[in-house]
């Protein structure tokens, strides 16, 4: 019963992401049921803010997680989240193709036929939150060292951000907590600026990483070993379906998805780091992370929030992470979220938590460098 | 600055390459599946130039947390 209890608690995205495909197949005002479902969970966040729990071991130590279960899910979100942008682009058909608005039957269902103008708006809004959501696999199989890595980097190609996957790896991980991680945040900045500073940044990792290898390897930069242009590469096939169901208003639609999944992926970049340092060339420790373990945002973002604890041992599985003392903001992370939207707010709630790390936390260099930073 | 000037950059190649593409009709053309193809392509590459224009002109600068670092 407990090993089915640890495992089943994982699956929120994967069936809430369902929910969003089959309510933009159903049409009409079920198009919304992506967006009704993030401001449910926001609320849920909320209310369970306060309780925390870690992670499950049987009397061995042994993890409850079935790694073939966890992994078969993951895998199975990349023709999930392919299903999502075809319903997405089977609804902008409809609309560009102007369907009269019926109501129509498939396998005994009855749905919507036809979409307005104002329902399209609901299902592209639905389809970018749950594609954002769904980065957190992306984010997971990025430290797998076989085939997982691959299908990280198909997941983040449908947000036309392929290069993630390496940049987090060899850049977010190594560099953290210092200017040369363009994933983490320093103080002050705020959500939307660096949404934008950490795309083209670790964009930017991936195309030098590239440049500088084929180089040694005296290759062209327009070669099929460029990761860089084979991870944009690896994109097309959304566009493809985009422009061919929708035209200009397809394109548009994509855009807003492609932004809306970048934003929430810069958005858990921002909160997982905000403000901490790490003085160059010394190692990592859990407390260069903040760690969002609420029970709900745990389960929800399969673990993601224990930052602490998978900055340090990056190749453990998600249900083996655990509560390692790392600074924590003592909320989830859709509350969180939404402080994050309104700058002020977010500085202000965060101003006696990084204080706090500099007195307890920070050793003499970091709190010489957060020093400098907070007189700028 | 340098990121002004980049984002600049960036808009007037990618309405020069919008401006390429109407004048090939591609806003009436999408549903064939060449067309489809070869618009989605263009997109593609004018998203990718825009990036190494970014990369080119502001080079580290966006990144530090010092001015002088």
């Amino acid at each position: 019963m407990k090993t089915f209890y640890v495992n089943a608690r994982y699956l929120i995205v994967p069936l809430m992401t369902i929910a969003t495909i089959f309510g933009i197949f159903l049409g009409n005002n079920f198009v919304w049921l992506g967006v009704i479902l993030f401001g449910f969970n926001t609320i849920i966040d909320t209310l369970t803010k306060d309780i925390h729990l870690r992670a499950d071991f049987d009397e061995d130590g042994n993890s409850f997680g079935i790694k073939k279960f966890q992994y078969a899910v993951m895998y199975l979100m990349l023709p999930t989240f392919i299903v999502l942008q075809i319903i997405l682009a089977w609804r902008l058909f409809h609309y560009t193709s102007a369907y009269p608005i019926e109501v129509l039957s498939l396998f005994g269902i009855t749905y919507q036929s036809g979409i307005s103008g104002i329902n399209l708006i609901g299902a592209t809004l639905s389809a970018g939150l749950w594609a954002g959501l769904g980065i957190i696999y992306g984010h997971e199989l990025s430290h797998n060292r076989k085939e997982g890595f691959f299908i990280s980097r198909l997941i983040m190609s449908l947000s036309g951000a392929s290069h993630f996957t390496y940049a987090h790896v060899y850049n977010h991980h190594l560099d953290l907590g210092h200017e040369d991680d363009p994933a983490t945040a320093p103080r002050g900045r705020n959500v939307y600026h660096h949404a934008w500073l950490s795309h083209v940044g670790q964009s930017k990792y991936s195309f030098d990483l590239e440049r500088d290898k084929l180089k040694k390897q005296r290759k062209s930069f327009f070669s099929l070993s460029n990761k860089w242009i084979i991870g944009y590469l690896y994109s097309l096939p959304s566009i493809i379906i985009f422009v061919w169901a929708g035209g200009v208003i397809g394109i548009l639609s994509l855009l807003v998805v492609w932004v809306i999944s970048n934003f929430l992926l810069e958005a858990l970049n921002f909160m997982g780091h905000y403000g901490l340092i790490r003085e160059h060339g010394k190692p990592v420790e859990h407390r260069h992370s903040w760690d969002n373990d609420n029970v709900f945002t745990s389960w929800f973002f399969i673990e993601i929030g224990r930052q602490g604890d998978h900055h340090v041992r990056g190749e453990t599985y998600f249900w083996e992470l655990d509560d390692v003392d790392a600074p924590n903001y003592g909320i989830g992370y859709f509350s969180l979220f939404v402080l994050t939207l309104i700058p002020p707010l977010f500085r202000k709630f965060t101003k006696e938590l990084l204080e706090d790390w500099d007195r307890n936390k920070a050793t003499d260099s970091e709190r010489k460098i957060a020093h400098q930073i907070g007189n700028l | 600055m340098k990121s002004i000037k980049a984002i600049l950059i960036m808009s007037i190649w990618t309405i020069f390459a919008l401006i390429i593409l109407y004048l090939f009709d591609a806003h009436i053309n999408y549903r064939q599946i060449q067309w489809s193809i070869g618009i989605a392509l263009a997109l593609l590459i004018v998203h990718m130039v825009n990036m190494v224009i970014y990369f080119n002109i502001t080079g580290k600068e966006p990144y530090k947390w010092f001015k002088n670092s």
